[in-house]
């Protein structure tokens, strides 16, 4: 693991690595060619055994994904593409899209072929106005150069790409509130069984992989899924990019191999915490939804899938939140409450009427109003939240929550006790 | 309190016949049976072409020329934050506040914004020059603090910049 | 078939099945508010939450699929745990206003908090609150009792296929409802949306503050205002009807009814004949004084100047049964008919059969039809309750075709409408016919005949229009061929179908209603005046005393006029319960039992046989109608053999085995379709030439189509008033603008009204409505002159 290899972000730092001509002299699309020449089962073979897990937050192995798309054609398939980046401290997938677009269709291509999908679709954000341009100036060239529409590549194999974008709402992030969403509805989760690949967008089997997870996927193809296997650790395999925010000196996205130690990874890329490594009072490690990780956790934990699982928060989308300290733990979360009750469907009760409620409790303990009982109050809604929502996103906002109680306590007590904050 | 927007008084817009031309193109991204998939670029685009917000008759338009019923319009334009039911100024700036800009003072960020155009977050200045809003994680962490204007992207706000932004501004 | 076990006890069910159906089937009761059986599945309310062994989180068992070998727990500590989460979350937002909440009472959400509810609040945040929307006449809204269950939403969407309702914004602030702040709901079917909503967010504004749920006695009551015979229950409290609710029957109204069937009670209380009547009378008339005089009016003409007319829509087969045994055997008249609507009584020449009469496929399958073909049939408005098997059947993918005078307001998928001009049907219909031919026919005739030829389950309907067409004998023959060439009328699937939506119709045929049969399809050896000439002869003097058994033949009848002098000519007896127009000209009046007041038998489109019960009394001084009938006997040589009603049904079921329902468990229906075969190939008549000029359609207002609907204050609501709609070609040619009064003049014939420019009407045709109070546009109508030509002055 002591070299670096750049699979994402190989070629971001050439001049114009957006354009076509950059990319392909860099030699994009010729994974695709080489793809297009595999059998089917031979590339998700290699997907699979590359191990790689979905980059987009749930961490579900992407080969297997693909293994699930029924192999008959009596209904049309759909691949699409997750660049809803909404989870708060997540911007990598907005790099690749901006630096790396022609990775990101190669792997699209790859993928569409592997899957039997002859349409696909790039969901991206609705704020990123700029960066849906660049992919459909990418989504034009790849088409002028043969990459894309009728015959792909020459080979009796049709993809068409479009891009979607969204209006502001970070629920459809969630694969199936992001199908709903571009069948120009309302975001609001499906309840699963079904899944996408049996009943997806219009009712066709469909494979939702995140920007990250697809542009990987080329690499995979060059080199076997072997050789990417090796990378990272076991069970967590390949190069990661994570987005590193907050009390950094060069925040930043960086790709490393899956396994680097937490403290590393802070202080050798990102420039060290903001007055010194001691400073440190916690680390969101993978996006909003994950629970904060204090200090002494810090200094050991590996950033991979299961070591992070077993700190008690989730490697996520490997967006890395540092804060020093000088934050308001109560004040950190009672935004983040804030969030998930804004964004919350509706649709479900619990998810509905709990992110609500848990947002007004924090509001409340950080507003100096809060009661003792206010406390375990939290923890008995998030009980009551966790598990029992449609989607993800109960879970999610319940994670820092219980998350910050269990590890910063003693702030929340403070806050009730005293009417303010301990910090400051 | 009202459940709609209030303006309703408004004469059913209409595309011009370039923006009918974007509408094709928009169309022809999904299967023909499959148009009301349109219905989201499609409001992106009367938001641009009728102002920068969507009146109530501006949503049955959009119903229309979509082909669904204006009921499932009017829900798909108040899920999505970006729809503006209101009218907004003629630069909207959205400041983000959640964590990661919040780690980085976007407090001041607001402060600044909000003595600077003088108006209030969730309002709009009285020569309707600006929409000042709060919006929630908008995908530029690393860059925080940060906000959007119109289309923009401002990244690695400090106080100077943000003024500066503002003033130069055509 | 998977098997599995909930709760300790093993069950197989069919594949797919999910938990929630599986547990039914055991008769395990799981808590839930958005789940409904005949609605899509939504996932959203996770009151049904169960736990399932080996997955680590409990699963909804609405919408989870069950699996061979699965080991569900219904009521374990996990389950119970989620549940109170659950009811918690619901309650913090909600209202605690159950004591003046309609629902209070019938309300799942107050029952499951007893279950499952806190007995105090954690919630210390201020309560949300939503505004209330204004729905129209028939929902009272109070939107701070919604639970966001959507069932609202999908009832509007799915079965109603009318978008209105939606949910929107999000999060906490999800509002369900139309958006726009005042929307008269404009579906047929928009009162099921409170009677579906688990909490007291949508209620029946008629109902509204009427009574509480638990004061309620409920009466199992068949729905007469169409052929369909919902099943509705019908709630009542010191003696008035409080709300008409439906009960679920799979087999006919599934678990819905039409805004009619649901809101026209009101009608049972106003304007009631209370007591019976002698014309020129000072004062009170008796019962007896007025059977008497009865009796002495018809005793005073030979029987063959008596003819007795029926109305079946608002009566029981007994008392269809007792009219016509009392007119026939105790008088001793011929002159016997229902039909006041009909012009063509052609098909009366031969022996058709029951099959040939109704309808032949049941409303089941119905909903499994692939290619429907509609003749002069507006499904939506004639019988909501079949249209909507129609509907389903489009959703599942049915090619559905209309022919009809004009573009129907239908709610069917891709409906294919051919707008056929009054007077060309028949030849339309025969191109269908020559559609099936080598070479075949081009055109929308062509495409019809070549969709009913690859479809496996092809129906064919003939509705109102078709029905009441001026040549409708030589439609109804060419429907059949049509079927036939379609091969619908193999015996393993029979699609021909004739439905008249006038309640209870079906039974009058059984029951010999008709000059030219007896009770269970008899032949007679002498045939009596039809409907048309009973009129005829009375209006000539030569019919002396008309004998009405309810309904108003001056406002639903096809000629108008001549029904106004056959009833100035005649002695009249009208049997009746509202005041009508006949009712004021009536020489003796004998005040009977509206649907509701009475127990009696209801056959529906299907030919189906039900039973109602009683629910409340009427005016104390009137009488069930057989009882009059029965007395009035009395006065005859040959009086009626029955004194109860169980003896009036063992007649009835003699003469006609399919009303004997002794045979049937408490719980099952009477079998629909219960006749065979369809007559096929008699001679089908030439086509009468397209008629030139304007011509005047006359069709069955939805909202005032019997007595007990025009009484109806709700139902007055949702009608505009009288008017004739012309189309704008027509309004511009005439110099005539919306709203204007118009003079229509055929003939002699003419009548004022207002105008309505509507778009939906074509060109060279105007329609007005039966069951207007004033402005009878049927005036204009000669009953032998087929489609008037109107001729129209703006003024």
């Amino acid at each position: 693991m002591s070299s670096k290899v750049q699979i994402l972000f190989k070629n971001i730092h050439k001049k114009d690595s957006h354009t076509y001509k950059v990319a392909r002299d860099g030699g994009g699309y010729k994974q695709a060619e080489k793809a297009l020449n595999m059998s089917t089962e031979d590339v998700i073979d290699e997907v699979k055994r590359a191990g790689i897990r979905g980059r987009g937050g749930a961490g579900f192995p992407a080969g297997l994904k693909w293994s699930f798309i029924p192999k008959d054609n009596s209904r049309a398939k759909y691949l699409v593409c997750n660049a809803d980046e909404g989870e708060p401290g997540t911007c990598k997938d907005r790099d690749i899209i901006r630096y790396a677009p022609h990775l990101l269709i190669e792997g699209m291509i790859i993928a569409a072929f592997a899957v039997g999908a002859e349409r696909g679709y790039i969901y991206i954000r609705g704020e990123f106005v700029k960066e849906a341009k660049i992919l459909e100036k990418a989504i034009q060239e790849a088409k002028e150069n043969g990459f894309l529409g009728d015959k792909v590549g020459g080979k009796n194999f049709r993809f068409e790409l479009a891009v979607h974008r969204g209006a502001g709402a970070y629920v459809c992030g969630e694969e199936t509130g992001l199908i709903e969403s571009l069948e120009g509805k309302k975001g609001q989760p499906r309840v699963k069984p079904p899944f996408p690949a049996n009943i997806g967008l219009w009712g066709g089997p469909t494979v939702i992989n995140n920007v990250e997870t697809l542009s990987s996927i080329p690499s995979i193809i060059e080199n076997g899924g072997d050789w990417y296997g090796k990378l990272g650790v076991e069970k967590s395999s390949g190069t990661k990019l994570f987005s590193i925010s907050g009390h950094v000196n060069k925040p930043g996205n960086y790709e490393v191999e899956l396994g680097i130690p937490m403290k590393t990874l802070i202080e050798e890329y990102a420039g060290g915490v903001r007055g010194g490594w001691d400073n440190l009072k916690g680390v969101i490690p993978g996006g909003a939804s994950s629970a904060v990780l204090p200090k002494e956790v810090c200094e050991t934990v590996t950033m991979d899938y299961d070591a992070i699982a077993k700190a008690g928060s989730m490697l996520g989308s490997g967006a890395m939140i540092v804060m020093d300290k000088s934050v308001c733990i109560v004040r950190a979360i009672e935004r983040l409450s804030r969030f998930y009750r804004h964004e919350s469907c509706g649709q479900c009760t619990p998810c509905r009427e709990g992110t609500g409620w848990l947002s007004q409790i924090m509001t409340r303990i950080e507003s100096g109003k809060g009661v003792e009982d206010d406390i375990d109050l939290l923890l008995s809604i998030g009980n009551n939240i966790a598990g029992k929502t449609i989607c993800a996103l109960g879970d999610a906002a319940v994670g820092p929550v219980s998350g910050s109680i269990k590890a910063f306590r003693d702030e929340y007590i403070y806050h009730v006790e005293h009417g303010r904050c301990m910090v400051g | 309190m009202s459940i709609m927007q209030e303006d309703t008084q408004q004469d059913k817009p209409q595309f011009s016949a370039s923006a009918m031309k974007q509408v094709e193109e928009i169309f022809s991204r999904y299967p023909d049976e499959r148009r009301a998939s349109a219905l989201m670029p499609v409001l992106h685009l009367a938001q641009s072409e009728f102002g920068g917000w969507l009146s109530r008759p501006a949503l049955d338009y959009v119903a229309e020329v979509v082909g669904v019923a204006p009921i499932r319009c009017y829900e798909v334009a108040t899920f999505y934050t970006m729809y503006n039911l209101k009218p907004v100024g003629k630069y909207h700036v959205q400041v983000c506040t959640n964590i990661a800009c919040w780690l980085c003072d976007s407090d001041n960020v607001v402060k600044v914004l909000e003595d600077k155009v003088q108006a209030k977050m969730g309002g709009t200045t009285q020569d309707n020059r600006f929409t000042l809003s709060e919006v929630e994680c908008l995908g530029a962490c690393i860059n925080a603090p940060m906000m959007q204007v119109n289309d923009d992207y401002y990244e690695n706000l400090t106080a100077d910049r943000v003024a500066e932004i503002i003033d130069r501004l055509p | 078939m998977p098997t599995l076990i909930i709760d300790d006890k093993e069950i197989s069910v069919k594949p797919g099945a999910t938990i929630m159906e599986a547990a039914k089937q055991l008769g395990v009761y799981i808590p839930h508010f958005c789940y409904h059986p005949k609605l899509s599945v939504s996932g959203n309310c996770r009151m049904c939450l169960v736990e399932v062994e080996k997955m680590p989180r409990p699963v909804i068992s609405c919408a989870m699929p069950v699996n061979d070998g699965m080991v569900v727990k219904t009521d374990s500590e996990m389950v119970k745990e989620a549940r109170k989460g659950v009811m918690e979350f619901l309650l913090i937002n909600h209202p605690l206003d159950c004591p003046v909440c309609d629902q209070g009472g019938e309300c799942s959400l107050q029952d499951q908090a007893m279950m499952y509810g806190p007995d105090r609040s954690r919630y210390r945040e201020e309560k949300r609150q939503f505004p209330n929307y204004d729905l129209g006449p028939l929902i009272e809204t109070e939107m701070n009792r919604c639970i966001q269950c959507t069932r609202c939403i999908r009832f509007s969407t799915e079965v109603a296929g009318v978008e209105e309702m939606g949910a929107v914004y999000r999060g906490d602030h999800m509002k369900v409802g139309p958006y726009v702040e005042k929307l008269s709901l404009s579906s047929e079917m928009a009162g099921n949306i409170a009677e579906s909503c688990p909490v007291g967010a949508l209620n029946l504004k008629p109902f509204h503050f009427q009574a509480r749920g638990w004061e309620l006695h409920k009466a199992d009551g068949v729905c007469g205002h169409c052929s369909v015979g919902c099943q509705i229950s019908n709630d009542h409290l010191d003696n008035v009807i409080k709300r008409v609710s439906s009960r679920t029957c799979d087999e006919i109204n599934l678990s819905w009814l039409c805004n009619k069937g649901r809101f026209a009670y009101d009608g049972l209380t106003v304007e009631r004949l209370e007591k019976p009547a002698v014309k020129d009378a000072n004062g009170e008339s008796s019962w007896q004084s007025a059977l008497d005089k009865a009796a002495e009016l018809i005793k005073a003409v030979k029987p063959e100047e008596v003819a007795g007319i029926a109305d079946p829509s608002g009566r029981g087969a007994e008392e269809l049964f007792a009219f016509q045994d009392f007119l026939r055997n105790a008088v001793g008249t011929t002159h016997i008919d229902h039909r006041t609507r009909l012009q063509d009584f052609s098909g009366d020449e031969v022996k058709l059969t029951r099959a040939d009469l109704m309808m032949n496929t049941s409303l089941t399958d119905l909903a499994t039809a692939d290619v429907v073909l509609l003749i002069g049939c507006d499904p939506r408005f004639e019988t909501p309750l079949l249209n909507l098997r129609l509907r389903q059947a489009s959703l599942a993918g049915a090619k559905v075709f209309s022919i009809n005078p004009r573009k129907l307001d239908a709610n069917l998928e891709g409906i294919t409408q051919s707008v056929v001009a009054p007077g060309d049907e028949i030849a339309f219909l025969q191109e269908v016919m020559a559609g099936f031919d080598k070479g075949g026919s081009k055109g929308e005739a062509g495409t019809i005949a070549s969709a009913l030829k690859k479809g496996e389950r092809p129906v064919v309907l003939i509705g109102d229009y078709g029905n009441y067409h001026p040549q409708s004998e030589t439609i109804r023959r060419l429907a059949v061929a049509i079927t036939e060439k379609a091969g619908a009328l193999d015996g393993k699937w029979n699609g021909f179908n004739r439905i008249i939506s006038r309640g209870n119709s079906a039974a009058a045929q059984d029951l010999g209603v008709v000059p030219h049969r007896g009770p269970g399809h008899k032949t007679l050896e002498s045939k009596g005046k039809n409907a048309r000439d009973i009129f005829k002869a009375a209006a000539a003097g030569e019919i002396k005393v008309l004998f009405l058994l309810g309904g108003d033949p001056m406002i639903d009848a096809i000629d108008s006029q001549l029904v106004k002098s056959a009833l100035d000519k005649a002695q009249v007896i009208y049997i009746g319960t509202h005041k009508t127009p006949v009712a004021n000209q009536a020489d003796v009046l004998l005040a009977g039992l509206a649907l509701g007041e009475k127990e009696n038998t209801v056959t529906n489109c299907e030919g189906r046989v039900q039973r109602a019960k009683k629910a409340v009394n009427g005016p104390i001084e009137s009488k069930e109608d057989w009882r009059i009938l029965r007395a009035l006997s009395d006065r005859f040589a040959q009086p009626l053999s029955y004194n109860n009603i169980e003896a009036l049904r063992t007649s009835m079921a003699k003469a006609d085995h399919r009303y004997d329902l002794s045979e049937l468990d408490t719980n099952e229906i009477a079998p629909a379709c219960d006749h065979s075969p369809v007559t096929t190939g008699l001679k089908i008549a030439g086509s009468s030439s397209s008629q030139k000029g304007m011509t005047l359609i006359v069709e069955a207002s939805f909202y005032r189509d019997n007595g007990l609907a025009r009484s109806s204050q709700t139902l007055s609501l949702l009608t505009d008033g009288d008017s004739v709609q012309i189309s704008p070609q027509d309004a511009s040619k005439q110099k005539i603008t919306d709203g204007q009064q118009v003079r229509l003049i055929n003939g002699e014939r003419s009548v004022e009204i207002t105008a309505k420019v509507d778009e939906k009407i074509p060109e060279g045709v105007l329609f007005g409505q039966f069951g207007c109070k004033d402005n009878l546009v049927q005036d204009l109508y000669d009953w032998e002159g087929g489609f008037p030509q109107i001729s129209i002055v703006g003024l």
